[in-house]
């Protein structure tokens, strides 16, 4: 077809579909999207926490097995710990009796050379079976022993000086210890440590008033003098044992060095042991669906127990028991019973449910429910006539 | 037109074109092309039955304006003429060349000029539904070719499901959405075709019995003349 002003034809066409392409090319540029209908999927709706507690849990689960003999101990722990060691004097003393400690010793092996620097390494593999807790301080702190060979003494007069936080003390602390590398006898080496003992006091200064630092290092002084006699024989770990029997708070602090970092709680002592070893980890908590089972092989039992020929009474009561269990099921101290019954008639029911709970004393909980022990041993047990007819 | 029938997920049309099969692309270019040529074929043609039916119109208007024929031929002949007036033309170049050479014979000159308004007429309406072909086939033929399109790309489009092994419908979609948009094309070309076609076909046959229906009184008019000029032939030589 000729291309003519009478017949316009192939360029109008062209032009039109030209510009019908370049039209849906702009609407084609983006597909409206359907809107996303969510499917609705059964939940059970757990907290962040619980979340990671469940899988803490898990993850530690099969490691585990072998501890049960040390969870035995941790479970006596908590009932007779007498006191949690406070936060705060931890973080403050805690450092510094142990790195003393050592340092006594290292120069009481080495007795005859002067410089500690060269007999760092010699003592260290003692040192190492000993203390394993902290491993780290070892190596760094003989170095600044050695150089400042005199300055206990400047030190002694220094805590004016500190007006900052009692850290400083700390490196003072340290000093002190090259005079005792000199000296061989242990007793001089036990002054030291009063007059360390003392460079500390000074320095929290505002806190602790003379008299009572004195009375410390007295009891200090005895304390290092049994130290002394074992510490011949054994090694810095009987040392830091028998040490802490004289000052029992700081000591103990000084071991529990990572865990003062901590909320010093009971239940933490007992969760550190259950879960494999991480000072960070969190007592296992039992999931729901493990509630649920545990409650089953209670209810077995105690249905088992529990003879109860009770005549239907008009009021509807459940006794409420209240049970505290050993970690292997049995009952520690006597069940107590929370509601008692005003009406006469029903006492028989709640005697029967106290009866029921001393029959099956030694109750038999699975051992998968160790690890929780802290979460069960604790109950309180409803007995209700209709539930446990069935 | 395009964009009802190719929705599909993140895939512009540029993309569903270049995407697909080079089969599928071969008929949508192809079909692009039909629908250009269609277009072109529409508008030319309606201009120019258009400009046919006015030209008709004016030339009844001086046909039956009382003026003399003669004088009607002497200014049409000497331009381009198209529908009724090529077939006056003609008929009158018939009409003046039977006369040119006195003792003609009268005898034939009905006949002959019966038989070049006919020639004429077709050689008119021809020309008016050149192509008009054109636009049948499209219309007839356009979807089938959209639909093998379509269905070549959702073979390969199933060829490849079974390939990758993913049945997901954002794996399967863009491809259907390729095919589909041959078959698009198709009926994009394919119904304007059909439905020009039909008016034009409508107005090219209205022409023609336009044509026809004048050629008929033409002749008649022409066959008046020559009985007219028989009998005074005959008036002369009796």
């Amino acid at each position: 077809m000729k291309i003519s002003a009478t017949e316009p034809g192939v360029i109008v066409s062209g032009l039109l579909h030209v510009g019908i392409l370049l039209a849906t090319l702009v609407v084609f540029s983006d597909a409206p999207q359907f809107d996303n209908l969510q499917e609705s999927v059964p939940v059970e709706v757990l907290t962040d926490k619980q979340f990671n507690e469940i899988t803490k849990g898990g993850k530690t689960a099969k490691a585990p097995a072998p501890q049960p003999t040390k969870v035995d101990k941790v479970a006596d722990v908590p009932e007779p710990k007498p006191s949690p060691p406070k936060p705060q004097e931890a973080k403050v003393d805690v450092p510094t009796p142990p790195p003393s400690l050592r340092r006594i010793e290292e120069p009481e092996e080495d007795d005859d050379e002067e410089d500690v620097k060269p007999p760092a390494p010699a003592p260290t593999p003692p040192q190492r079976v000993a203390a394993l807790p902290p491993p780290r301080p070892q190596p760094e702190p003989p170095k600044p022993v050695a150089r400042p060979p005199d300055p206990p003494k400047a030190e002694a007069i220094e805590p004016p000086k500190p007006p900052k936080p009692p850290e400083r003390p700390k490196p003072e602390v340290k000093a002190p210890a090259p005079p005792k590398v000199d000296e061989k006898s242990k007793v001089d080496q036990l002054a030291k440590l009063l007059e360390a003992k003392k460079a500390e006091d000074n320095a929290k200064a505002a806190a602790d008033a003379k008299a009572a630092a004195d009375a410390k290092a007295a009891a200090s002084a005895k304390a290092a003098a049994d130290a002394k006699a074992a510490a011949a024989r054994a090694k810095s770990a009987e040392a830091s044992n028998e040490k802490s029997k004289f000052d029992p708070s700081s000591i103990s602090k000084a071991l529990s060095k990572d865990s003062a970092q901590q909320k010093p709680s009971t239940g933490r002592a007992v969760s550190q042991t259950a879960s494999i070893g991480s000072s960070t980890a969190n007592a296992p908590r039992m999931s729901p669906s493990l509630w649920g089972q545990l409650d089953g092989y209670m209810q077995d039992q105690y249905k088992q127990c529990w003879t109860y020929l009770g005549l239907g009474s008009s009021q509807k009561y459940v006794p409420q028991i209240r049970v505290q269990f050993n970690q292997n099921g049995s009952l520690v101290g006597q069940p107590e019973l929370l509601n008692k019954p005003s009406d006469p008639n029903l006492r028989s029911l709640a005697e029967s449910a106290v009866r029921a709970v001393k029959k099956c004393d030694p109750l038999r909980i699975p051992a998968q429910y160790a690890p929780y022990y802290n979460e069960w041993k604790a109950r309180i047990l409803r007995f209700d006539p209709e539930e446990m007819a069935g | 037109m395009e964009g009802q029938l190719g929705a599909s997920v993140e895939v512009s049309l540029w993309s569903m074109f270049w995407g697909a099969h080079f089969v599928v692309k071969l008929v949508m270019v192809g079909l692009l092309v039909a629908s250009i040529w269609c277009w072109a074929i529409i508008i030319n043609k309606t201009i120019l039955l258009q400009r046919t039916s006015k030209a008709m119109d004016k030339f009844e208007e001086s046909f039956w304006s009382g003026n003399s024929l003669e004088e009607l031929y002497q200014s049409l002949s000497t331009r381009p003429t198209i529908a009724m007036a090529s077939l006056f033309v003609a008929a009158m170049k018939e009409w003046k060349r039977s006369f040119a050479n006195a003792g003609a014979a009268f005898m034939g000159l009905q006949a002959r000029i019966e038989k070049v308004l006919d020639v004429s007429i077709a050689r008119e309406v021809e020309r008016l539904e050149s192509q008009l072909l054109v636009l049948a086939s499209v219309a007839s033929a356009g979807p089938f070719v959209g639909l093998f399109g379509t269905v070549w790309g959702i073979m390969t489009s199933f060829r490849s499901i079974a390939a990758s092994k993913n049945t997901s419908l954002a794996v399967v979609a863009p491809g259907i959405a390729e095919a589909l948009f041959a078959t698009a094309i198709g009926l994009f070309a394919a119904i304007p075709a059909l439905i020009f076609y039909n008016i034009l076909q409508g107005k090219v046959a209205r022409s023609q019995a336009r044509m026809e229906s004048f050629a008929d009184e033409f002749s008649s008019i022409l066959s008046r003349q020559i009985d007219h000029h028989v009998a005074t032939e005959r008036d002369r030589a009796a």
